[in-house]
Parts: C-alpha cells; structure tokens; sequence
C-alpha cells in the first residue's frame, strides 16, 4: 500500500468515525438543535480551506526561490481543492446562519474573508488557464503570493466594517467535551481528506507531464 | 540619483504616451461621465434626503467609477507595452524591473488622480450633494474636495500598486485582458471599502476624526507596494 493510499484510507475512516461522532456521540445543543451539527463540517472546511491557500502561498514563495516545478504543481492542486472546500464551505454557511441569525448570508468577518479568498483563487486558476506554458508557473506564483497577502486586510476591513459587533461564532472554545471531540475528529477527517487529495492530484499531474513527455519524444522520432 | 533619473524619464514616456493625442484621457473622461449618469439614472432623480444616505450614494457612485476607469487605463496601459515587444525593448536597455514597477504606477496613478479631479464635482453635482451638505460644510466646499481627493488619491495609489502587477501578468493571455478584472476585483476589495467609508466620513462630517479606514487605506497601499515592488521583477521576467 502506497502512502497516498494509506492516507486515504485513514481519512476515509476517519470520516466514518467524525459522521457518528457529530450524529450520534455529541450531545444536541439546545438552541439549534440539529442543525448546529452543521457546524461540525462547516468551521472543518474553512479550516482546510485557510489550509489549502495557506499551501498555495508557501508553495508559490518556494517557486520563486528555488525555480522548482513540483512547487508550482502543489500550489495548483492546493488551490483546486481549496476550492472545492470553499464550496463547501459557501453551502453549508448560509444554513447555518439561516437557522443562527435568521439571515441566509451574513457579513461575518471570517465568513467574508473566506470568500473574498475564495474568488480571488478562482481568478488565479482562471487566469492560469489563459496563460502560456512557459510563463504559467511564475505568473501564478505571483498571484498566489498576492492573492494570500490581502486576507489579514481583508479580514480586518470586514470586521472594522461590522464595527465589531458581529456575532461570536468561535464557540469552539465554550464546547462541552463531547462536542470538541466530535469537532476534533471531523477537522482532523477533512485535514487528512485535504492531504490525501493534495498526494492524489499532485501525482495526476505527474502523470500528465510524464505523459507529455512521452509524446514529445515520440513526435521527434517521428 | 541614476536610479531617480531613469525612473523619470520611463514616467515622462509613459506621459507622453498617454497623453500624445489625449485620445485615452478624452474616453476615459466620457466613460466614467457615463458611469456616473447611469448610476443617477438608477438612484434618481430624487435621492435620498438624508445626508448620510447621500453620502454613501455619493461613495459608491465615486469609487464604482474610479474602480472601471482604472481597470481600462491599467489594460490600455500595458497594451501599449505588450505591442511590437516594447517591454522587451525597455528590458533590453538594461532598466530595472522595480524602476519599471515604479514608473508605471505613477504615470497610471497621475493619470487616474486627474481624471478624479475632473469627474469627481461633476458626480458631486450630478447627485446634488450641496443642496445636502450642511452649511459649515457648503462653506469649505474647496478645503472639503481638497481632502476628498486626498482620499481617493491613497486609494487610488494602493489600486495602481497591486493593478500594475496584475496586469502585467494578464497583458500575457492572448487577447483576454479582460481576465484583469476578475483577479483585480477581490484583491480591491479593501480599498473600495476603506476608500468610500472615507469618503462618506468626508461628506457628512466634513473629517475624518476617529476613523480607522484612513489607517486601512494606508497600510493596504503601503503592504501591496512594498510586495508588488518585490514580485514585479518575476512578472517581467515570466
């Protein structure tokens, strides 16, 4: 078994044990009832999210030192599942502040940071995708950088905008133990999820350069 | 001192390029004219009475405006570069990548903060904002404008400096420019917000006592041109 499978499996696993622990192990809060077991999953994917571009950035930084392309390939496949977990994230966020704030979208300095983060990295891939081959990767790894610099900004404008009174969602901290545990488990799940599709799509695109070059060679024996 | 000489002269070509048969300045004049019209078309003809409503129409149309206009002058700007290789050329002369950096963002910039100071009384007078404005305010109406401008100069520098990298960078997809604009919007996005708070403080209050998103506009401009200053060199080097 290779690693990335290994990964997979435990994460997979992991996933299980995370959907019992959130419906079956923690306790039902008192106020949302089941519907706070969104939460479980949701302040999970921002985490990964935060995580994936957070690996982008760095990965972006190291291509420009080291001229490395399995750098550049990281922080594509990171920015690909970033933001997949971004629509996770956009999906399960409005039900919850439906049900918390009667609101399907509300202005929460995390939540809008998440997002502005979120299309700004929709604009890299897009604009990734117009690019030429040979100049994709350090374009990219510029706005990788960029793209991450603006979010401690970001993050404080939104909050200053609410003018600090913006509901307390970090009730991580206030939990009862059942409920940490169960929080632990599904970010931990998700976090694993993250690596496992990072290895997998980091060895796809291995692939397909592998490949590209088989076909190259091929076209000049030819 | 050579560094402030070449620096100059790539400011002085820029200019001149711009301004040599003052074509751009006369169509990004009309367009943002025509912005404005169509937002007053949409809020008008009778907006709201209350100052600060007024203030934050008057905001929005402002910096809505600025943001297009500038997202048209960046395109136009390094289009000029990208034909017939001239970016190569100035490459070639042996200028620096920052010295590039520099020159470009403030000829863009010079060129934005005139078209402001041309568009923004027209909008302020398209939105009838004096019939509004109370009288201690009416009577420093310049010293009020003055720092209207300021503003929106701080905001406009922190646009130019992360625009210019971006659009570097999108000058090189074949003919989709367009592509600016959906990687500029998100990264604006706190100047947009601290550029027309600032503004609206300015409108109702005549200052801008105890407001933090002064703080903001400045620290964005300062983090982007700092960072842009750094990463401008691997734009031009691909």
């Amino acid at each position: 078994m290779t690693r990335t499978q290994l990964i997979g499996l435990l994460s997979a696993i992991l996933l299980f044990v995370a959907i019992y622990c959130v419906f079956s192990f923690a306790e039902i809060e008192m106020t949302m009832l089941e519907v706070q077991k969104i939460f479980y999953f949701h302040i999970s994917s921002a985490f990964t999210l935060f995580l994936a571009f957070g690996v982008t950035f760095i990965s972006s930084i190291l291509y420009l030192i080291k001229r490395r392309d399995k750098y550049d390939t990281i922080a594509l496949v990171s920015t690909e599942i970033g933001i997949v977990f971004g629509v996770v994230v956009f999906t399960t966020g409005p039900i919850w502040a439906r049900f918390a704030w009667n609101t399907w979208w509300n202005w929460e300095p995390r939540l809008t940071s998440a997002l502005i983060l979120w299309l700004t990295y929709i604009g890299y891939l897009i604009l990734r995708s117009a690019l030429a081959e040979e100049k994709k990767r350090g374009y990219s790894a510029v706005l990788g950088i960029i793209g991450f610099l603006n979010v401690p900004i970001v993050y404080f404008s939104v909050e200053l905008w609410k003018g600090g009174l913006h509901p307390d969602t970090s009730t991580k901290m206030n939990l009862p133990p059942t409920m940490q545990i169960a929080w632990l488990i599904s970010w931990l799940a998700l976090t694993l999820l993250y690596l496992f599709l990072l290895m997998f799509r980091y060895r796809v695109e291995q692939m397909k350069l592998e490949l590209e070059t088989i076909q190259h060679q091929q076209m000049g024996e030819l | 001192m050579e560094a402030f000489r070449q620096i100059g002269w790539l400011i002085h070509k820029d200019l001149a390029l711009q301004f040599r048969t003052k074509d751009m300045l006369a169509l990004i004049i009309v367009f943002s004219v025509l912005v404005v019209l169509i937002f007053c078309f949409a809020f008008g003809p009778i907006f709201p009475e209350k100052l600060e409503e007024r203030g934050k129409l008057a905001a929005s149309v402002l910096w809505g405006t600025f943001l297009f206009a500038g997202i048209i002058t960046l395109n136009r700007s390094f289009d000029i570069e990208r034909m017939n290789g001239a970016l190569h050329g100035l490459r070639l002369t042996g200028v620096d990548a920052s010295y590039l950096y520099l020159s470009k963002v403030v000829s863009i910039f010079l060129f934005l903060i005139l078209l402001e100071v041309v568009v923004t009384p027209i909008a302020l007078q398209f939105l009838d904002i004096l019939t509004v404005l109370p009288v201690a305010l009416q009577e420093q109406l310049p010293w009020l404008l003055l720092k209207l401008i300021g503003v929106i100069a701080i905001g406009t520098l922190g646009f130019c400096a992360v625009g210019v990298v971006v659009s570097g960078i999108s000058t090189n997809t074949d003919g989709k420019e367009s592509l600016l604009s959906v990687v500029l919007l998100p990264l604006t996005f706190p100047v947009v917000m601290a550029g027309a708070k600032c503004t609206v403080s300015l409108l109702t209050t005549g200052g801008l006592g105890g407001n933090f998103w002064i703080s903001v506009l400045i620290v964005y401009s300062l983090v982007f041109l700092a960072s842009s200053y750094l990463l401008f060199e691997f734009v031009v080097e691909g």
